[in-house]
């Protein structure tokens, strides 16, 4: 007896094939990668390429060692797939060893010690992100970058907080990095001085300390500013130089201002093309997104936390490709819609947290890896009542 | 949960939007229904030279055949209870021959050489002026849907069933796609279809009746339509968007009544008569006194020149049937499904014989094997689920045969649709697991019934052993009782012997033989 699965043809209903899926999720990668490559830096293209041909090449010789076959399994994409969401998450500046080792632990820890395809409980670009950053800390947050075709040094801390550079005088950490030294920053400084000069900073808040640069046209005109007005700043703790409103303007700043924002915007593209395309649903992105929204939210408006305003926090880091492409991998997320909805808001939680009060600049990987933890837990808890079981009878 | 609230409300939104019952789950398919009647009429094919009629009832069970070897039959005449022979001529064989079954097995078949004439059909019995359960019993009508359920005993258990029958629901969705044996049925037959209707429903007490029907098939549509301005019934006629799998019994309740049923609950069981269009009006033949002897069949396929829907007679054979099509298809290079593209089943052997369930024959070059992939885990299958099941989750269960966790997965629910392979990027024969699944279960109930059955057996017995043991001990102990009161009048009566001996002085003799030696074993 022949399977039924063979006449999806035959009825002539084009079923989608995992190799076809994986397709898609790449496809919608390249702009991000293109966007990447040509505003940041174009290394990229070389650490995508070195990875997938590593990866390739580590998983045929592991699929030998477990005697599977090799090319359908080569074939289905799942391995270029997650190379390339690695190579996309490590600096560009990594050296290629290191991308390789991680490839090594990728394919080797994160996929064929449970079993391949789809047995693995982590995602496994994430577990290689993971042993990376523990392991070579220092290359893993080194975000030295190349723009314009010149190696530029990571430039110094800021002193002087809203003295924010054009991006192309910046030239090394990614926002995220640069939001990390001007909290501390901030927190050595306004420590010693008691508040002293209340209100002075509400009632102009573009002109202070930062002429030059906080009143760009790029930044004044946005409707970001609109929106960081809006936002209420705490109706008892504004001390004397208010650091959660400035840290609030050099977060926008700093994130609006980088061409960062323009890779998180093609990375937002592609998943919007992912969900059109059905490939994804928009419970985890949705998830992801509205809870790392809500927290940024809710701290700034009770205005003790120095936050990034709203627009800035989505766009930083690797909140979106994270919520579209890392933690929409089926496999290692919950299945069920609840459950997605749940992981996806645990991921939100776990990237603002670890992104807020933890020494890593960004949470996402380790965010995503904590709620894989949870996804037998969720879809245990939310597996959908089957209405038509036993249990109901009369 | 919210969201799923929100989901919900959307839904009850676009279904009130859309003014039709949207269905759970499911696909829309590319609707092709090749080989319907062009000019209003269905081919027929002639008699083949022999007829086999397996001896097997819907649940596959055994039936004692009530003819023998050599004997003539008569078109309509009783072969075995619940089976009636198509044609008449003589019985030349009851043997083994393939039948229609995945696996191409072999089941006690009559096999019934037909007469030279015996194409001449008339009514063999007398019309009778409102249908009953024993009409439809004689004439062998049995459902022409998926189950082929034995309509009489349907009907009877209806009825039977304390509550009254409400709804009878007129099943005209042929929601798999590549059949229209249905559809050519009401295009040429729309006006005996609502004499059958109303027929039924006399006969059923029933208060309303829908006809459910594929929002696409026009001219079906119309020419029911029609038939119901020259003869108005208090009937609706439903229009469905067409998804696979509408036509599903519990699916189509689910979605024309919003009642959900349970595992192993009938439609009955909430007062709604479900019957294929097709079953109908065969119900309505029987009234007439014509037995059920043949169905429509639809023959489509990539390896079918002309698709064509024809009339065959139960006991034709699939080649049969190929071969006065003008098809000749084998087994190497093609497969041959019956029962739809989707939950059928390729057959094993191209000399099964037709029966009440064979809707389609469909051939197509064989395929090549494709390797599945393991689960990625993307829930599509969840998705299109038309029970509201997780086939992914229920596939670890059946695959590892723990039937309690499959049960509690709902393997019951599951309709076998296919839905779930269908959209599996990873292949996964999830249906054909999941048949298996409840294949082993059935088995295992059965087996269990036996070991109850056994249990049962052991126990009486036990206790039937108990009984006499007890019996006896019973008997022993009134035995003794006697004994020991024997006894003591023995010794008595040696008592006195001996006193009076010693009376007369008459020593050396001692009659002591007669005491109890041994307790009185009985
Ligand atoms: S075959 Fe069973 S599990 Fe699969 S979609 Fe149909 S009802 Fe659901
Ligand atoms: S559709 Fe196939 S791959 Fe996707 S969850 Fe279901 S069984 Fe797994």
């Amino acid at each position: 007896m022949s399977t039924t699965a063979l006449n999806a043809g035959v009825v002539g209903y084009g079923r989608r094939s995992v190799r076809g899926i994986m397709g898609h999720v790449m496809l919608a990668l390249v702009p991000g990668t293109i966007v990447y490559a040509t505003l940041i830096d174009y290394r990229i293209i070389l650490n995508v390429l070195v990875a997938i041909i590593a990866a390739l090449c580590v998983e045929a010789v592991l699929l030998r060692l477990r005697q599977r076959a090799i090319l359908p399994l080569l074939c289905d994409g799942s391995i270029v797939l997650a190379a390339w969401l690695l190579a996309l998450c490590v600096p560009p500046s990594l050296p290629a060893w290191q991308l390789i080792a991680g490839i090594v632990v990728m394919t080797g820890l994160g996929k064929h010690l449970y079993g391949g395809l789809g047995q693995n409980p982590f995602n496994p670009a994430m577990v290689a992100y993971a042993v990376l950053i523990v392991s070579f800390p220092v290359t893993m947050t080194d975000w030295q970058i190349n723009v314009n075709g010149s190696e530029a040094a990571y430039d110094n801390a800021p002193t002087q907080l809203p003295q924010l550079p054009e991006w192309d005088a910046i030239t090394g950490a990614t926002p995220l990095d640069r939001l990390r030294q001007a909290r501390s920053i901030i927190h050595r400084r306004t420590a010693p001085e008691a508040p002293t000069q209340p209100g002075q900073l509400a009632s102009e808040p573009d002109t202070r300390k930062a002429p030059g640069h906080a009143t760009t046209p790029l930044a004044e005109g946005s409707p970001l500013h609109a929106l960081r007005k809006d936002m209420p700043e705490g109706p008892a703790a504004i001390p004397i130089t208010n650091p959660m409103a400035e840290y609030s303007r050099f977060a926008d700043a700093a994130i609006m201002r980088s061409p960062w924002k323009w890779v998180s915007l093609a990375w937002l593209a592609g998943g919007i093309y992912l969900l059109f395309a059905g490939i994804i649903t928009w419970h985890i992105p949705a998830s992801v997104l509205l809870t790392v929204a809500v927290l940024y939210l809710a701290c700034g408006s009770v205005g003790t936390v120095p936050t990034i305003p709203l627009i800035p926090a989505l766009l930083s880091g690797a909140l979106m490709i994270g919520a579209f492409f890392i933690a929409t991998d089926p496999v290692s997320a919950a299945t069920s819609n609840t459950g997605k909805l749940i992981y996806g808001a645990g991921i939100g939680v776990f990237t603002f947290v670890i992104r807020e009060y933890s020494v890593y600049p960004e949470g996402v990987a380790f965010a995503v890896l904590l709620m894989n933890i949870c996804v037998p837990l969720l879809d245990y808890l939310f597996t959908r009542a089957v209405p038509t079981s036993d249990a109901g009878r009369k | 949960m919210p969201a799923e609230t929100v989901m919900k409300l959307l839904h009850h939104w676009w279904t009130a939007r859309r003014d039709e019952p949207v269905m759970r789950g499911g696909l829309t398919l590319p609707r092709h229904k090749p080989g319907l009647p062009v000019n209003g009429e269905i081919a027929t094919l002639v008699m083949p030279d022999r007829l086999v009629l397996p001896l097997l009832d819907y649940h596959g069970r055994r039936l004692l055949p009530v003819v023998s070897v050599g004997q003539r039959v008569d078109y309509g005449e009783s072969l075995a209870p619940g089976l009636i022979a198509s044609a008449s001529g003589s019985v030349i064989a009851i043997e083994p021959r393939p039948v229609m079954h995945p696996s191409g097995r072999s089941e006690l078949c009559v096999v019934i050489r037909p007469d030279e004439n015996g194409t001449v059909e008339s009514a063999v019995h007398e019309a009778v002026p409102e249908l009953t359960e024993q009409r439809l019993a004689t004439c062998g009508v049995t459902g022409l849907g998926g189950a082929g359920f034995d309509t009489a005993s349907k009907v009877h258990k209806a009825t039977q069933h304390g509550e009254q029958l409400d709804t009878l629901l007129i099943n005209a969705v042929e929601c798999e796609p590549m059949i229209s044996c249905d559809e050519s049925l009401m295009m040429c037959h729309a006006t005996e279809i609502i004499d059958a209707i109303a027929s039924l429903m006399t006969m059923t007490h029933c208060k309303r009746c829908v006809i459910a029907i594929e929002n696409d098939k026009h001219a079906a549509i119309a020419a029911l339509r029609q038939a119901l301005d020259l003869r108005p019934l208090a009937l609706t006629l439903q229009p469905l968007a067409p998804v696979y799998p509408a036509g599903a019994e519990r699916q189509l309740v689910e979605r024309i009544t919003g009642q959900l049923l349970f595992a192993g609950e009938r439609p009955t069981h909430r007062g709604i008569l479900c019957i294929n269009v097709a079953t109908a009006l065969a119900a309505r033949q029987s009234q007439l006194g014509f037995p059920m002897t043949s169905r429509i069949v639809t023959l489509a396929g990539r390896s079918v020149d002309e698709p064509v829907n024809v009339r065959v007679r139960f006991g034709t054979s699939v080649a049969e049937v190929l071969r006065q099509t003008g098809n000749k298809p084998s087994l190497a290079s093609h497969q041959v499904r019956t029962g739809g593209p989707l939950s059928g089943f390729d057959l094993a052997s191209l000399e099964a014989p037709v029966t009440a369930t064979t809707n389609s024959i469909i051939v197509q070059p064989v395929q090549p094997t494709v390797e599945p992939l393991p689960c990625i885990r993307c829930d599509r299958c969840s998705d299109v689920c038309p029970a509201g099941l997780l086939p992914q989750q229920l596939l670890w269960y059946a695959r590892a045969e723990d039937l309690a966790g499959s049960r509690r997965f709902g393997l019951d629910s599951c309709i076998e649709c296919g839905c779930c392979d269908l959209v599996c990027p990873s292949g996964i024969s999830l249906t054909q697991t999941f048949r298996h699944a409840r294949d082993s279960q059935r088995e295992q109930r059965h087996r269990d019934q036996l070991a109850d059955a056994a249990e049962l057996r052991f126990h009486k017995r036990e206790d039937r052993l108990a009984q006499r043991q007890a019996a006896r001990e019973r008997r022993r102990q009134d035995a003794r009782a006697k004994l020991i009161g024997d006894s003591d009048a023995i010794g008595d009566a040696l008592a006195r012997a001996r006193r009076r001996r010693q009376r007369h002085e008459r020593p050396g003799q001692s009659g002591d033989h007669a005491t109890p030696s041994h307790d009185g074993d009985s």
